[in-house]
């Protein structure tokens, strides 16, 4: 049997040959530690976090004198990437692409490596987190839904995707900020809570323009508002929820750690190349389509953002009650 | 009938166990109505009440015709394997797999897999020979070569690395 | 009529051709190892598919998902091995038809019936994506809940002789449903602590040990066999037309189940395999002989397991949400060849939609000529002597549990799960009802609490939706009604002086 997929495996090279393809211009790229690198995930291969990180690992290797390449280390929500990534040495062959999931996972289990034995080392990306509606829906901003809310409670319906997780918290603080009661439905992932409001289950969704964009495209759901600092910049019309009177933002952060004893070259290397590939015209390309925001931070500034989200997290989950002292 | 009265005995113990930690599940705003602990505690009460109604049934209800030797129940194909000799036997594969999972992360993928695949031919042959032996080397080389070399798998490596660096530091 | 040339473009291009045919081997060979997830076996190839053609790219992802819903059957029926959660349904009787000697027909009809699911999923997918894409918005939490109450309802049925033990093994297995994230608030529950388990008991580790594992420890005392009784295995043998005309309802009852699970995301095959083998039986003229080697029991989930293969690409294209997760491979193919899928890539690209359904039509017949081709030698490779074969499947399975998620833990959990199902088997409680459960399980909590969110805690959203409803009230009747034949039997029994016994 193996013979017959190492077969196989020849015929898919060839009809790919055309795949390797990309000329490597050594003079003026980022000195970098070592040769070779590799980007771990914690999703699978084809989620949000694997296609953000193979671009990143793609423009990456176009500015930095290494050649990175990601893997897919699930299970354990993320535990076993964290575990792998803490062994690892500092060199910088081994780094992580991260999304708030690695905290949340740290907080709600006791995996054998939590955030905090490792090292920020600088941020990419905000999500673009908006809240949409059907087409015909009568909502037309979110003052209506809080209206709505006041006048009868639990009335409006919110779809989030998986539970307990960041679009959760923001509604549960949109309640607690303008003292209404929604309900919020929580589903097996964003796919699924857009089905729901498409099927008229949820009145409304919460989740990322990136997944929400062919129903946005088609005219079937409608944005409201955009949970973001200023407006984005694929949703020129979509006034924020600033905007609106409510004093929201959501920080769904995409960025790259390493181990903690990762060497200040790395670091180096990185906050220089970030930069350099936000302005590369096809990795802006990609990131533009997605409606993520770039929103580069230094080593510094990443660390005290992850301190500060982790603590703001661990009192959320305490306050609800999710995790004991 | 006693197997049958310790079964049903140990699932009353199961459901309770299962209920203390239903309870120990925290109160989440979030839960709804029936809450996180809801379905749980209902499956804790409802394998509690079964499990008496087998135990009282065990009890009570005579078996017709029982005969020392046949099975209360009616003859089961899979009956055969389990005598006290077929547990001892199926214990002892399970300790080869336990084996095999423990020295897993020292001696490395291929090695604990030609451990494997050793034991268990040893184990079904029940005597060592050199087709076993020859089998479980180009076994675990094949293994080694679909899982790590074609699909790419992370398996663990073990020691070797650590060793192979510690010989070539101290040859040097 | 330009579409129709689009389709011919396709099935005459030599690179569709050739993604085709290679995606649907490796695809077999892939799902027919243990643990090596379709998913696995796709994203394998997925950065090939980078420079390749979209059309091209598809159709190879799209034929390795084919391929694999099929190889997954090869160890299901001959090691009681399944590859995955899809084919853990086949095993039941496919297995048991192997150990009649009859593996090579139950491998015909797995293979024919994967095939004629095959044909059917593309019909639909290419003649009712736009129709059935509107099915798919039926299906809200309390339809859910409902459909899954349907399939646990045979769980009485499945109990064999004794209701009370089958209950028992249902109850069981929902507790282990019950391992993990809680579906509505997001609190850990039965973790102890392990982030292994924050994502629940993987279906595919519960199958392997409920199966593979349990089986591999009662059969141990063959050990103490001195004759070397063999495999019992023939050749491949194909069902002949008579024999498929009278396997028709379960064939129905499978592409109905199928078609459903393939549209509604987070369904997936294990669901659809189940409930279609359940359903068969409820419908079989010859139930008695589910587990015992049934004809019907095998065609029935593997038709489905193909159904859903094709028809999960309905939600992935005309809405961009992927129906399995092995949809969600392919939708990143799509973006990443700049397509994006949704309600509008039919107009804007079709030459890619129906080039991709002309590639599997053709990964569909490759996969019938392909399955007659490696069969035979996978099936003298089952024949070795006994030593060697269970050594070989022990080092298959735990290499595939191991590659699930790379963790240690999982070997644990397996062969807890191992020991957990020969309890179970030697303390003569049937198993089927307790994977039915952990198959189940999480499916009915989290739509019932989802449901309940709705009405703010009134049961009356349970009525308010039409197919609920119609699915209560056919779970209630199937409940009751062998409940009431049972008491009417009993009394009839009763009242005649000297029952008569076969």
């Amino acid at each position: 049997m193996a013979t017959r997929i190492a077969c196989t495996f020849a015929a898919l090279a060839s009809l790919a040959a055309v795949a390797a393809a990309g000329p490597a211009l050594a003079a003026d790229k980022i000195a970098y530690p070592v040769t070779t690198g590799t980007m771990i995930m914690q999703s699978s291969p084809g989620s949000g976090g694997d296609l953000f990180l193979r671009a990143v690992a793609d423009a990456a290797n176009r500015q930095i004198g290494a050649n990175f390449a990601v893997e897919n280390v699930t299970g354990g929500s993320g535990a076993k990437a964290m575990a792998l990534l803490g062994k690892s040495p500092g060199d910088g062959s081994m780094l992580m692409g991260v999304s708030p999931t690695y905290v949340n996972t740290s907080l709600l289990s006791k995996p054998p490596v939590s955030y905090t034995d490792l090292q920020p080392i600088v941020r990419l990306f905000l999500d673009s987190v908006i809240v949409v509606v059907r087409e015909d829906s009568p909502y037309k901003t979110l003052k209506d839904v809080i209206e709505a809310a006041k006048k009868a409670p639990h009335s409006v319906k919110v779809a989030v995707g998986e539970p307990g997780g960041l679009e959760t918290q923001t509604m549960i603080e949109l309640m607690q900020k303008t003292g209404t009661q929604l309900t919020v439905i929580s589903h097996d992932g964003g796919g699924d809570a857009l089905l729901s409001v498409l099927n008229g289950t949820g009145d409304m969704a919460i989740g990322e323009a990136a997944e929400l964009k062919s129903q946005l495209d088609a005219k079937q759901i409608r944005p409201i508002a955009a949970y973001t600092e200023a407006r984005i910049a694929t949703f020129p019309d979509l006034p924020t929820a600033r905007e609106q009177g409510i004093d929201m933002v959501v920080q769904k952060f995409r960025g790259i750690i390493g181990p903690k004893n990762v060497s200040p070259e790395v670091i180096k290397a990185w906050e220089a190349a970030v930069p350099k590939m936000l302005n590369d015209p096809a990795f802006k390309k990609w990131y533009e389509e997605g409606a993520l925001i770039p929103a580069f931070q230094p080593h510094d500034q990443f660390e005290a953002f992850i301190d500060n989200f982790g603590a703001k997290q661990k009192q959320f989950f305490l306050d609800n009650n999710m995790i004991k002292g | 009938m006693l197997t049958r009265i310790v079964t049903g005995l140990a699932l009353i113990v199961l459901s309770g166990l299962y209920w203390l930690q239903a309870d120990a599940i925290p109160q989440s705003p979030m839960s709804g109505s029936v809450g996180a602990d809801g379905l749980p505690k209902l499956l804790a009460l409802v394998l509690c009440g079964l499990s008496l109604i087998f135990v009282v049934q065990s009890i009570l209800v005579r078996q017709p015709l029982a005969a020392p030797g046949i099975p209360e129940d009616d003859q089961d194909e899979d009956d055969a394997a389990f005598t006290r000799r077929g547990h001892v036997l199926a214990g002892a594969l399970l300790a080869i797999s336990i084996v095999y999972s423990v020295i897993l992360p020292y001696a490395g993928y291929t090695v604990a897999m030609g451990f494997l695949l050793l034991a268990v031919g040893v184990f079904y042959h029940r005597r060592m020979s050199a087709g076993i032996a020859t089998f479980a080397i180009l076994g675990a080389v094949v293994f080694h070569l679909i899982f790590i070399t074609l699909l790419g798998v992370r398996m663990p490596e073990g020691i070797w690395p650590n060793v192979l660096a510690f010989l070539h530091a101290h040859t040097a | 009529m330009t579409n129709l040339y689009y389709i011919w473009e396709g099935l005459t291009s030599l690179p569709i051709l050739l993604a085709a045919m290679a995606g649907v081997l490796w695809g077999m060979c892939g799902g027919a190892l243990p643990g090596i997830s379709t998913a696995i076996a796709m994203s394998l190839v997925l950065p090939f598919t980078y420079g390749m053609d979209p059309s091209a790219a598809l159709v190879l992802l799209g034929a390795i998902y084919i391929g694999s819903e099929y190889g997954g059957s090869i160890p299901a029926i001959l090691i009681r091995t399944p590859a995955s959660g899809s084919s853990a349904a086949t095993v039941v009787d496919g297995y048991a038809m192997q150990r009649q000697g009859r593996g090579g027909e139950a491998l015909g009809l797995s293979l024919v019936g994967g095939t004629i699911g095959g044909f059917v999923g593309l019909l639909l997918l290419s003649l009712l994506t736009q129709q059935l894409s509107k099915v798919a918005l039926w299906f809200t939490p309390p339809a859910y809940f409902a459909l899954g109450i349907l399939g646990i309802s045979v769980i009485a049925s499945l109990s064999e002789r004794n209701v009370i033990r089958g209950l028992i093994a249902g109850v069981l297995g929902l507790m282990v449903a019950t391992i993990g994230t809680d579906p509505v608030s997001g609190v850990m529950r039965f973790t102890f602590g392990y982030p292994e388990l924050m994502g629940g008991v993987p279906v595919i580790i519960v199958m392997m040990g409920v199966f593979a594992v349990t089986e591999l420890m009662i059969q141990a005392r063959e050990r103490d066999y001195s004759e070397d009784v063999t495999e019992r295995s023939t050749r491949l043998k194909l069902p002949s037309l008579k024999k498929l005309w009278s396997l028709r309802v379960p064939q129905i009852i499978a592409i109905v189940f199928g078609t459903i699970e393939g549209l509604t995301p987070g369904g997936g095959g294990s669901i659809a395999a189940f409930m279609s083998y359940n359903e068969a039986k409820r419908w079989s003229k010859e139930p008695e002989k589910f587990g015992k080697g049934s004809e019907e029991g095998v065609i029935a989930p593997e038709t489905a397991n193909n159904v859903v293969a094709l028809t999960a690409l309905i939600p992935t294209l005309s809405f961009g949400i992927p129906g399995t997760a092995t949809a969600a491979i392919l939708l990143a193919a799509l973006l990443i060849h700049g397509l994006h899928p949704g309600p509008n890539l039919f107009t804007s690209h079709p030459e890619v939609v129906y080039q991709l359904f002309s590639g599997l039509f053709l990964a569909n017949l490759g996969m019938f000529v392909f399955g007659l081709i490696i069969l035979s030698p996978i099936i003298w490779l089952v024949n070795r002597p006994r030593a060697y074969l269970r050594a070989g499947i022990f080092g298959l399975i735990f290499s595939g549990i191991y590659s699930v998620n790379g963790s240690e833990f999982d070997l644990y959990l397996v062969m807890a799960i191992g020991v957990v199902g020969y309890l179970l088997r030697s303390l003569r409680f049937p198993f089927l009802p307790f994977v039915l459960a952990v198959v189940l399980g999480y499916m009915i909590e989290a739509n019932y609490r989802r449901s309940l969110l709705i009405t703010n805690g009134d049961h009356i959203v349970f009525l308010q939706n039409p197919i609920s409803v119609c699915l209560l009230a056919l779970s209630a009747l199937f409940i009751v009604l062998p409940l009431y034949r049972q008491f009417r039997q009993r009394r009839r029994s009763s009242q005649a002086a000297h029952p008569q016994q076969p």
